[in-house]
């Protein structure tokens, strides 16, 4: 659905319509919360940010023309959100410049919502794959929010210990990803 | 193998805050000039974010879960207190578990709202019904065993109504047009802003009364069974059971009502607060219609002090293609605060004009003796138009003639919804033609007992 809106006078321009905006930020939502959580490092944060800037999407004066205006706007709100988040929690910086935090928002821009999407459903497939140890470890540091030196508490182990098992768990979920999608693209030809 | 385990530790190290100030330069220069690093960054952020959201989902199914025991606690408690027993309703249990799975799709598939606690569940409704929540969320689509946290509830036409049940069991049944709010902080609190409602409140803790706020009145309630009518003007409390005790906002002044008797608390503060008792039930009432239109557009007579009532258009119906009702409605204790019992004997005479032909459904709403909704009734009566200007209408209509509105729900609860209205009280009367205006306009409407 699309509707048109003055811009002078004179000229009209196409927009995109509230529930395409709507459309757009969910299709996308994992990869918005995640550039969010670059920053704020906290997941139930980033996920509040998502709802803001979903919301101020539908409530802004400014209209949108196509998709890609939409999520480039989004993950620029995104991250101002985060940064103000971060001042009011008094919380560091992650240390990030802005030029870093740019190149990873066009290299999520670059990928496609279609792409993005089917990751992000391989990756949920993959984590009902996992361990119960895993599956703790990872909610122990990502839903709970503690520290590695926490973590590494509650399982009773080093913390060098706890940074080789995430970073191995991240790789492999990574592999696993990229198996499923490579499964379901030869599925489809 | 070993340099890209060490860079991601590196990146670990830096997402848990736990670097050197010499090792956050290095970071911020791997993944400047490093697109491995990034993807490696961004594929973390992408798990931590999805972990999280897998984990809210497991979260939110446990929470409810444990709410619908807590709930079904509660209800028992409070039961095993008043030592008696209540009718179970059959669907209960299939309808908590589609409220749930509704709750829970629109809450993981749409923005994920923060969690608020219930404090009412809906238990029976019917028309249209309408939930504001405080976030100012409308919900048009309500359904029987949806949870409800604090917020407004309409209940949006003549035909409408909607049962609810607290936690402990008490139960609050608003019909017709009415709007109220609903809370449950300290205590129950709940504003009737205009309407009807019918309530049976479980004993409450002590020091924590059940609050009714109306627009000229506040209720303190403990544990009871009234009937309350309320607008802008005046509130009309009729105590069945226990004791309420009144204060009128106009003055502050207060008085408490035991059960079988009845207080008018109006904006007029020069009047007594006379709680009196509960007035024998009449059998016989006759119309005022510029004093008891509920719906319609009034039409003064000049030099007459007869007008009439026409029929104003209602949206109806909400879940589906939703009708045009052109209703006129009339309010059966505005003018006078005396309950009005139907008999087998009585006719009910209903005069008017109607301009052209069609389905006229003329309607009863009833409630129980002692108070609580006991349904509404309807007949139909099809009308030919042969003058241009118009044709009188004059009919008489007996108690025999009415059918239960909702005949399930007279089959599924007998005794709490008659299938006939004798023996039960008017409350409100109504006629309406159905998505077709046919300028119907009533001039009188008399019950003869």
């Amino acid at each position: 659905m699309s509707g048109f809106v003055p811009v002078n006078r004179y000229t009209f321009r196409m927009t995109i319509s509230e529930q395409d905006i709507l459309r757009t930020l969910m299709k996308s939502r994992d990869r918005i919360a995640a550039a969010a959580w670059v920053v704020v490092r906290d997941a139930h944060a980033a996920e509040d940010i998502f709802q803001n800037v979903a919301l101020k999407a539908l409530t802004k004066e400014v209209s949108f023309e196509s998709e890609g205006a939409v999520l480039s706007w989004a993950f620029i709100t995104a991250r101002r959100e985060g940064i103000d988040w971060l001042r009011r929690h008094h919380k560091e910086s992650t240390g990030l410049d802005s030029e870093i935090l740019e190149l990873l928002e066009q290299e999520w821009l670059c990928e496609t919502a279609r792409r993005g999407e089917a990751r992000m459903e391989a990756l949920r497939a993959c984590l009902k794959e996992l361990s119960e140890k895993s599956s703790r470890l990872l909610r122990l540091r990502y839903f709970e929010g503690n520290s590695c030196g926490e973590v590494a508490k509650k399982l009773g182990t080093g913390l060098s210990a706890v940074y080789k098992r995430l970073s191995r768990l991240h790789q492999g979920l990574k592999e696993c990803i990229e198996l499923r999608l490579d499964e379901s693209r030869e599925t489809e030809s | 193998m070993k340099d890209t385990e060490s860079r991601q530790e590196l990146l670990l190290r830096y997402l848990d805050d736990n670097l050197l100030p010499e090792e956050k330069a290095q970071v911020a220069d791997l993944l400047r000039r490093d697109p491995k690093a990034r993807a490696f960054l961004r594929e973390v952020a992408e798990q931590a974010v999805t972990v999280a959201d897998v984990e809210r989902v497991k979260e939110r199914r446990r929470s409810e879960l444990e709410a619908r025991q807590d709930w079904a606690g509660n209800r028992r408690e409070a039961l095993s207190r008043m030592g008696g027993s209540r009718t179970r309703f059959a669907r209960w249990p299939w309808a908590v578990a589609a409220a749930a799975v509704v709750a829970l799709i629109a809450s993981v598939v749409l923005l994920r709202p923060k969690a608020e606690p219930k404090i009412v569940q809906i238990t029976e409704l019917n028309g249209a019904v309408r939930w504001t929540g405080g976030g100012g969320q409308v919900v048009p689509d309500l359904y029987v065993g949806s949870s409800l946290p604090g917020g407004t509830l309409e209940s949006l036409s003549a035909d409408s109504w909607i049962d609810l049940e607290f936690r402990d069991g008490s139960t609050v049944t608003a019909s017709g047009q009415s709007v109220m709010t609903i809370s449950e902080y300290r205590q129950k609190e709940l504003h009737l802003h205009v309407g009807s409602l019918s309530a049976s409140i479980m004993p409450q803790p002590d020091g924590k009364p059940m609050l009714i706020h109306t627009p000229t009145a506040k209720l303190e309630v403990l544990g009871t069974q009234l009937n309350i009518e309320a607008d802008a003007s005046s509130t009309m409390l009729s105590v069945n059971k226990g004791r309420v005790r009144v204060t009128r906002l106009a003055d502050g002044s207060v008085a408490e009502v035991p059960a079988e008797h009845q207080v008018v608390a109006s904006v007029d503060h020069h009047a007594e607060l006379a709680v009196t008792r509960r007035p024998k039930p009449v059998t016989a009432w006759q119309s005022d219609l510029a004093t008891d239109g509920l719906h319609g557009k009034w039409l003064p007579k000049p030099g007459d002090s007869n007008g009439s009532l026409r029929t104003a258009p209602l949206l109806w119906g909400c879940h589906e293609k939703p009708i045009t009702l052109y209703l006129v409605a009339l309010s059966v204790s505005r003018s006078r605060p005396i309950p009005v019992l139907l008999t087998s004997r009585g006719k009910l005479r209903i005069r008017g004009r109607i301009e052209s032909a069609g389905d006229v459904y003329f309607g009863l709403t009833t409630r129980h003796v002692k108070g609580g909704f006991a349904g509404k009734f309807v007949v139909e009566r099809h009308f030919e138009v042969v003058q241009e200007t118009g044709e009188s209408l004059d009919i008489e209509l007996g108690f025999e003639d009415f059918r239960p509105q909702e005949r399930e729900l007279t089959e599924k609860f007998p005794e709490r919804f008659p299938d006939s209205p004798v023996g039960l009280e008017l409350f409100d009367w109504w006629c309406c033609t159905i998505n077709e205006d046919a300028g119907l306009e009533i001039t009188h409407v008399e019950l003869d007992g």
